[in-house]
């Protein structure tokens, strides 16, 4: 069962186009969403969570139809923006009352627990946490409703390695419940590279590639190579290469299986960020 | 939708306290002024009372406003909207809390004029009734328009410059309205000096009875 399908999302701005985009997060599975500054990661999320009005498209959760009207579907969907969307005068006692007359499903007693391991202080207003924490009292308050699916919008754009390495532990003990997925937007294509099992890749609106994350890693491959090899490479499936000073740098989707073709060829498996640097800056046939 | 006025009661609760010690302050001046006046100064006494009532009017518009700058400033308003709130319970919830906030300043308000009125010796005249009356559901009709068109006007444009530039466009009548009044700068023509404010503020409540329906199709319409 598909826990978030996106089907052909279209929003139209006067300087940006989220184009036709569809793809779907597996129940159980963690999402990887990457692309560079304004390629439509957050306009995509706004539009999943119909924050803005879509052109055209349809956004399914748990099988069922997500719209402004579809309150019940929200009480499983956590959501964390790349800040903490409440008043600073709050504290995350007040934010738990509140809470508790919001979501049928809220757990109290969770939610405390949550902010004793996260070292929160329930009675510190927002306006003195650092960024770190206030990251995590949005996880705290996203798990606390008993939410199935969470949605996260670059929740570790900003944040130290010791606190992102936090927040992924705590990604991947949410997903110890198999019926638990995740979709996080990040530009950090190493924090993806430790948690996602599958990546879209978003690039000017569109999506460039979505698959799992070990076929990526595993199968493609990145060849550094002079202008002779480079002729016959480029004519293979996928290729996207780039032109450096004294060689070309070829991205090989069908690379795995290429190996044995390209003795003489040096081929590396590549990082997320090559893929994605590829796709942005390279050139294709 | 319980969740959003409690959030709302929580935020606004410093400046709530102090607008209510204003509001007992002002209530107990009016009071005393009903209790003190002279017969045959009662009409110009009670007609000083308009000034109070303005005060009335902004307390309960000003802490709508604050509401919306703190949920659009705080990004609250995207949070919101991926909570189980439809967008229609979002904009209710406004509504009530400005009847509500309406309903305890009036009640302060109009607790320190009854008081005033019991205590008196001597009866008001009919006149400084009719105007009591009529000063009494202006504020309340003026209270409830603003609030209510603040509410409108911020689902249309927002709490942004354009947002708080069109809420003063639809205040300011209604303030030079007041301080024309309570000023007597049209005493000399009677009629028009008490049809004017109730006139204004009439058109201001009718106003807010026509956009009502209007600011939930914006706020279904709005992009956050």
């Amino acid at each position: 069962m598909e826990a978030l399908e996106i089907k052909n999302v279209t929003k139209k701005y006067n300087n940006f186009t989220l184009d036709n985009v569809s793809f779907s997060v597996p129940q159980g599975s963690i999402m990887g969403l990457i692309g560079e500054n304004g390629a439509g990661k957050s306009t995509l999320i706004k539009a999943v969570l119909d924050l803005v009005n879509k052109d055209s498209g349809e956004v399914d959760i748990y099988g069922k139809k997500h719209d402004r009207k579809a309150k019940e579907i929200r009480e499983d969907v956590g959501v964390v923006f790349d800040s903490l969307h409440y008043h600073e005068n709050l504290n995350p006692s007040q934010i738990s009352q509140i809470s508790a007359l919001t979501y049928k499903n809220w757990d109290e007693k969770a939610f405390t627990n949550y902010l004793s391991a996260f070292k929160l202080n329930e009675k510190s207003k927002i306006k003195t946490m650092s960024k770190g924490m206030k990251m995590k009292l949005g996880i705290a308050i996203a798990l606390s409703h008993k939410a199935k699916l969470l949605i996260l919008d670059e929740p570790t754009a900003g944040l130290d390695p010791v606190a992102r390495d936090e927040l992924l532990d705590i990604f991947l003990d949410f997903m110890q419940d198999e019926t638990h997925s995740i979709l996080i937007s990040s530009h950090i294509t190493t924090d993806l590279e430790k948690v996602a099992d599958y990546i879209t890749f978003i690039h000017e609106g569109k999506v460039l590639l979505s698959k799992p994350k070990d076929e990526l890693l595993y199968d493609y491959r990145i060849v550094r190579c002079g202008e002779s090899d480079f002729v016959e490479l480029k004519e293979e499936e996928g290729a996207v290469w780039r032109k450096h000073d004294y060689q070309y740098e070829v991205l090989l989707p069908t690379g795995k299986m290429l190996e044995s073709k390209y003795t003489s060829c040096e081929m590396e498996r590549p990082t997320i960020d090559e893929i994605m640097l590829m796709y942005i800056k390279g050139e294709r046939s | 939708m319980k969740g959003l006025l409690k959030k709302d009661h929580i935020l606004l609760r410093d400046y709530f306290f102090l607008f209510v010690m204003l509001d007992i302050t002002i209530s107990v001046m009016n009071g005393g002024m009903l209790l003190l006046s002279r017969r045959d100064t009662c009409v110009r006494d009670v007609g000083r009372l308009a000034v109070t009532s303005y005060i009335l009017v902004t307390f309960v518009q000003s802490l709508i406003n604050q509401t919306f700058n703190d949920d659009e400033k705080s990004g609250f308003l995207a949070n919101v909207f991926t909570q189980p709130v439809t967008r229609s319970e979002y904009v209710k919830e406004k509504y009530i809390l400005a009847l509500q906030l309406t309903g305890i300043f009036a009640g302060i308000h109009t607790a320190g004029i009854i008081i005033g009125l019991i205590l008196r010796t001597e009866p008001l005249t009919s006149d400084a009734m009719l105007l009591l009356a009529e000063i009494y559901i202006l504020s309340l009709a003026g209270a409830l328009s603003l609030s209510f068109n603040s509410i409108s006007m911020f689902m249309k444009f927002g709490a942004g410059k354009k947002g708080i530039g069109v809420r003063v466009i639809v205040l300011l009548p209604m303030v030079i309205t007041y301080l024309i009044w309570a000023l007597n700068v049209t005493r000399d023509n009677a009629e028009f000096h008490i049809a004017l404010p109730a006139i204004v503020t009439l058109l201001s409540f009718a106003l807010s009875l026509f956009l009502f329906p209007m600011s939930f199709k914006w706020a279904e319409r709005r992009e956050v």
